[in-house]
């Protein structure tokens, strides 16, 4: 599509890995956080109140946000001492960015198992879409703590939100093979894309449209596949009304 | 554009003592100094590491004159922001002709845009990874920076006979793109690739106003630029 003889930049990875290996995340003996009725399902029951303080920690970021929660208020909530929350996290910030990996991993293995299921990269594309709509549609106070309350919470998280990031940019580099000459776009055209995308996702959870994810979709699905697949072939994925 | 004065050369102090110097000129000098001072210091150490006695004593100022003009250090730092933004703008209206055609003032504006960036890291990190670090106010701001640059874009849709069906973010989505291409490279300290991303970022922004075709016509002129 873009047969063009420019020699390809550098791509930047963090590691050269496929987007698969989000899956090694989950290996590192922490939680899945799902905190429906303040409970983590999921996780072996070898510490619950830990997991409630996860779950106050996502449940008051994600409604108040970061810079007005504090541990006494997560202590609180999640009925358990201060003592204890000393004794699993090194203080607010550790507690938000552990939670933030759990969530992120839970995440990431959902939208790469979607993705996985379909075959073809355009139906690929759709399908993480769906599933990662899906996860921010469940819980809106976990959607606002997964990607919105990242920003602005310091240097740690933002490492954390551009490392989600680039393996978005994985997922969307797997488009270069729809081209009849992959090498002719380099991996910066799937980073531009990534950046666009959780930009209009952060945007509309910011603004409490997430309920109506299924509106904005296809919105997210021409940006992912117009640089692959061209302009017209993506202005028709705006024409799809997603079942909802 | 950029400033040619090495940094102590730009953070030092009028002489002191008694001298003829207009109090309004002293005032503002001091300003530029610690504005400036925010933005090394802010790319060195990062926002969250940058203290008010820091800023102060880069700028070579008592902390009580900082208090004079800047409530505190987020303040100091927005103004910084603000000044930096507003710095930019003056330099895109200054050098981009409104009378070329669309696609070109693009370009122009994408390639001053990644010369600043390079010319100007420690403004450009403020403005482009620190700011999303930095709390609330900041991040609003960042987000008010894409969207001063979305109109420019959105002159583009006249060149698509079915601009109608483009969604309505379509322009912030793809300057929030861009930048995040060019914070990834300030994070990693690989500012060396930046000025070699034109070609690439002027195809993803023109293809959806102009199609593939043409915006691949621009982007290996643009190509040619970058290798000559």
């Amino acid at each position: 599509m873009w047969a063009r003889s420019r020699p390809a930049a550098q791509p930047t990875r963090l590691r050269p890995a496929s987007p698969l290996d989000w899956n090694e995340r989950r290996g590192r003996g922490r939680a899945d956080v799902s905190y429906a009725n303040g409970r983590l399902p999921g996780r072996l029951p070898d510490d619950p109140a830990r997991d409630r303080i996860a779950a106050a920690m996502i449940a008051l970021v994600g409604t108040r946000g970061y810079a007005e929660t504090s541990v006494e208020m997560v202590c609180e909530r999640a009925q358990t001492r201060r003592s204890h929350f000393d004794r699993c996290f090194a203080g607010r910030e550790d507690c938000f960015l552990s939670v933030h990996d759990e969530v992120t991993a839970e995440f990431c293995e959902r939208v790469v198992a979607a993705f996985s299921s379909a075959s073809s990269w355009h139906d690929r594309v759709w399908a993480a879409g769906w599933a990662a709509m899906r996860f921010f549609q469940e819980d809106a106070a976990r959607a606002r703590f997964l990607v919105v309350e990242v920003n602005g919470t310091g240097s740690g998280a933002q490492a954390r939100r551009d490392r989600t990031l680039q393996r978005l940019a994985d997922i969307l580099d797997g488009g270069r093979e729809e081209l009849e000459k992959p090498d002719s776009v380099s991996r910066c055209t799937a980073e531009i894309v990534a950046g666009a995308i959780y930009g209009t996702v952060l945007g509309r959870i910011e603004s409490g449209c997430v309920e109506r994810g299924e509106d904005f979709l296809p919105e997210l699905v021409y940006m992912a596949v117009m640089p692959y697949l061209g302009s017209r072939a993506a202005e028709d994925e705006l024409l799809v009304q997603p079942l909802r | 554009m950029a400033d040619s004065r090495s940094l102590s050369e730009r953070l030092a102090k009028l002489p002191p003592g008694r001298h003829l110097v207009p109090h309004d000129f002293v005032t503002q000098n001091q300003r530029e100094r610690m504005l400036l001072a925010t933005a090394e210091l802010v790319a060195e150490r990062g926002y969250q590491k940058t203290t008010i006695e820091l800023i102060a004593k880069t700028a070579r100022v008592a902390l009580s004159t900082f208090y004079e003009q800047f409530s505190s250090k987020e303040d100091c730092f927005l103004a910084a922001f603000d000044e930096t933004v507003a710095g930019a703008a003056e330099v895109f209206d200054e050098l981009i002709d409104e009378e070329m055609p669309w696609a070109e003032q693009i370009s122009a504006g994408i390639e001053i845009f990644l010369e600043m960036v390079v010319n100007e890291p420690a403004r450009a990190r403020l403005c482009i990874v620190e700011s999303q670090a930095a709390g609330g106010a900041s991040l609003a701001r960042y987000q008010a920076m894409l969207e001063q640059v979305a109109p420019k874009l959105r002159e583009g849709r006249i060149h698509n006979p079915r601009a109608s069906r483009l969604p309505d973010g379509l322009e912030v989505a793809i300057v929030g793109g861009l930048i995040w291409l060019v914070h990834q490279r300030l994070v990693a300290d690989r500012a060396d690739e930046i000025k070699g991303l034109l070609p690439e970022m002027l195809q993803v922004t023109l293809t959806p106003y102009v199609g593939e075709v043409e915006a691949g016509r621009a982007a290996d002129a643009a190509q040619a630029r970058v290798a000559a």
